[in-house]
């Protein structure tokens, strides 16, 4: 058995004639421009060196004449030339995107220190959810747990997806310039062919695929080999050897919440969270069950893995909270150690108690209170109508308010009940209902009543016929037609076939006015009106032979007719 | 018309030819110091070259006839070089020598290794079958750095000055010339 540089002699020797003839006729021909340029230069050395020679010669001749030689500026110190300082390896750094094409990696600043970002794909993680169909002011889970569990930036300066093509940037101090040959990374050589173009000496760029791994990818380098003038030399190391990469994990944590269970004053719920992957624990990171009102946050650590009993008491009663599983970790996704929303959901939570109409006429309402907090104490119930003034008070045992003025109205329930902290006075409210209507739509009078009981003779129709509607007739020349009651909009405007021109609007308890026998309109679909606002002129009927009048029907939620009960003399402009 | 050199050239093919022994002085006045420079670069020793000069000479006038050289300069370069690696080969069985030849056979042993598992006369064929067919697949430049470094074993230095470039470069060329090849072994089933 031959050695191997025998082996690579023989190999090298039977490279064919045809090869080395041609080379060697190339060869034969540089080395002859070789000479000659040598013999040229060295002509013109050997004439700078005469020169070089004389001139100080002349200048000391001169000096010797007269004046002082000028200093010497001593090119080359004692001793001769110094040699070139040795490359100095100071460390690597890493990026997404290649340094070198102006577009740097755009770095994110976490707890002070740059981190590299990159796009991502949208977070598995959902946003924290508002607490819905609140006048409060909504949380923003990213604020409130940034103030409760702050940020801190993770152990890992770098991040990666898998797959993903990185540039690893290698720093040397390098003053002379000196030709940085080859180093390996990973045990794998790097040669100078193999840097990014770009590089240069000082900052050597490799382009690098991080694979199909998991967790930290480690990148270490040794074996730095530099050329100075024709030897090859180590480099000295003055960094770190090694830099770390944290690759992210599409297999992110999970979690459930099951068996939500929501009280006046309290919410519980099972929570389970699973991490396959261990992605928090190897990260340091920990696991929450959260409650959050837009101000107060409170959380409970919880296990991973099992299912876990969550329960918060003492809530405040009559608001929107929202709830999630939060885990704080890194995610090696650039963020650093952040909280993350694993599983959330929101609700109401009732009022202690609850106050509801039960039925109600022209002047009277009835009332039921009921107590979801059996410890809890009525303090007043009061009638408040749609302007939010307070009409009548009546103490905790009342079951009806009488003498209920014309208008919308609704109850009010005010109460005390302990928290299991403290007592807190809160309050509810019933639905909206109208006994009566308190003004008229024209500044005039009834001129027929509403009736279901007593038919009428209409001459027109020649007939006798119920009147389920309220006619009223202008006095005077004002012929002005008004809404009735507010909290309604104009729903339809429309030529009724009997009572001509109608205006139909519909409130925010689900009642319906019709406004009918107008002459003119001064509303139109889907104006909001309140009470007072002028909606047209009082005009005639097809069905009725009548002087001008206004033609007045009022139906409840279910589509009843029901008498307005308006009251007995003219109402006010 | 062919030029004066090519005449001398066939003129010193005639002389050994005619068993003239002129043919000797002729070829080392014309050839003697650039045969001089192959073997220093494999022996490093100006006695050890001269010698290899003397068997070289010798070795031509036993070819040559019946050989007739198509390029005079070429045909003694591999006889020149052939005898000072033998001799280096005989010296390097004693002691390491120092030169050119080892440094270059160091770069070699990036993508020319040997467990000499097998036996060795095939593989160097197998080898040497896919290194000609590299050297005429790359171009004409790579070809020129590959053969002066590795077979006439000219420095880094001198092949720059051939060139007219920097050693950077030179060393840059030789690094993808000897990836290029260790790729070219690979898929030639070569083991590396």
């Amino acid at each position: 058995m031959k050695m191997n540089d025998d082996i690579r002699i023989d190999v090298i020797s039977s490279i064919s004639d045809k090869h080395i003839e041609q080379v060697n006729t190339e060869r034969a021909a540089a080395k002859a421009r070789v000479r000659r340029r040598t013999v040229i230069f060295r002509s013109v050395s050997a004439a700078v060196a005469c020169i070089a020679v004389l001139i100080p010669c002349i200048v000391l001749l001169l000096v010797g004449l007269g004046g002082n030689p000028p200093p010497d500026g001593g090119t080359n110190p004692p001793g001769g030339i110094i040699d070139g300082q040795v490359p100095v390896y100071q460390g690597m750094t890493v990026s997404n995107d290649s340094p070198l094409t102006g577009a740097d990696a755009s770095a994110s600043s976490v707890g002070g220190i740059s981190l590299v970002s990159f796009t991502k794909a949208t977070s598995p993680y959902a946003t924290w959810p508002l607490a819905a169909a609140s006048e409060r002011k909504k949380p923003s889970v990213e604020e409130g747990s940034k103030d409760h569990f702050g940020i801190e930036a993770g152990e890992l300066l770098y991040y990666a997806r898998p797959n993903e093509d990185i540039y690893i940037t290698v720093k040397f101090d390098n003053p002379d310039d000196f030709e940085i040959l080859s180093f390996t990374l990973n045990d794998q050589k790097y040669s100078s062919y193999m840097f990014e173009e770009g590089s240069d000496m000082e900052n050597i760029v490799l382009k690098v695929n991080v694979g199909d791994v998991e967790g930290i990818a480690t990148y270490t380098i040794d074996a730095i080999k530099y050329v100075e003038k024709e030897k090859i030399k180590d480099v000295r190391i003055g960094g770190d050897k090694t830099v770390r990469v944290g690759i992210y994990n599409e297999n992110q944590p999970t979690a459930e919440i099951k068996g939500i269970s929501v009280g006046y004053n309290s919410l519980a719920f099972t929570a389970l969270l699973r991490d396959p992957e261990g992605l928090i624990s190897a990260t340091k990171g920990k696991t929450y069950a959260v409650i959050y009102d837009g101000t107060s946050y409170i959380k409970q650590e919880i296990a991973i893995g099992e299912p876990v009993e969550v329960s918060f008491e003492g809530l405040d009663t009559c608001k929107e909270y929202a709830y999630a599983v939060v885990a704080v970790f890194d995610a090696y996704d650039g963020e650093g150690y952040v909280p993350h929303l694993l599983a959330e959901g929101s609700f109401a939570n009732d009022p202690a108690v609850t106050v509801e109409v039960t039925g109600h006429n022209e002047s009277t309402v009835s009332f039921r209170l009921s107590r979801q907090n059996a410890i809890s104490t009525v303090m007043r119930v009061e009638l408040v109508n749609e302007d939010g003034e307070t009409v009548y008070t009546l103490g905790g045992d009342a079951t009806n308010f009488i003498n209920v003025p014309g208008g919308k109205h609704f109850i009010r329930v005010v109460y005390s009940y302990n928290n299991g902290t403290e007592d807190v006075v809160d309050n509810s409210t019933s639905q909206t209902f109208l006994c009566s209507i308190a003004r008229y739509p024209v500044v005039g009078e009834i001129s027929t009543e509403f009736s279901l009981e007593d038919a009428m003779y209409f001459p027109t129709l020649g007939e006798h016929r119920l009147h389920s509607a309220v006619d009223f007739v202008p006095n005077g020349e004002d012929k002005s037609v008004y809404a009735v009651v507010g909290g309604g909009a104009v729903k339809d405007i429309y030529e009724d076939p009997m009572w001509g021109i109608t205006v139909e609007v519909v409130d925010d308890m689900g009642y319906t006015y019709l406004y009918q026998s107008l002459s003119e309109v001064y509303v139109e679909i889907g104006d909001k009106l309140s009470c007072g606002v002028l909606i047209g002129t009082v005009g005639r009927s097809y069905g009725e032979d009548a002087e001008d009048h206004l033609h007045f029907v009022l139906y409840d939620e279910s589509g009843r007719v029901i008498d307005p009960h308006f009251p007995p003399s003219s109402g006010e402009d | 018309m062919t030029t004066k050199k090519n005449i001398e050239d066939c003129e010193i093919i005639d002389l050994f030819f005619a068993r003239n022994e002129q043919a000797i002085k002729a070829t080392d006045a014309k050839y003697g110091r650039y045969l001089s420079v192959i073997g220093y670069n494999i022996l490093s020793d100006k006695w050890d070259c001269d010698e290899c000069l003397d068997d070289t000479y010798y070795t031509t006038w036993n070819r040559v006839p019946p050989e007739r050289p198509n390029i005079l300069q070429a045909f003694l370069s591999k006889i020149m070089r052939d005898v000072s690696i033998a001799r280096y080969r005989k010296k390097n069985a004693l002691k390491r020598v120092p030169s050119e030849l080892v440094s270059s056979l160091e770069e070699l042993g990036e993508c020319i290794v040997s467990e000499a598992d097998v036996e060795s006369d095939c593989m160097i064929r197998e080898i040497a079958e896919i290194l000609n067919r590299f050297l005429s697949d790359i171009g004409k430049r790579s070809r020129f750095i590959f053969v002066c470094r590795y077979y006439y074993c000219d420095s880094v230095k001198s092949i720059a000055a051939m060139l007219g470039t920097s050693l950077k470069t030179v060393y840059r060329e030789l690094e993808a010339i000897r990836e290029r090849l260790r790729c070219a072994l690979e898929n030639g089933g070569v083991s590396i």
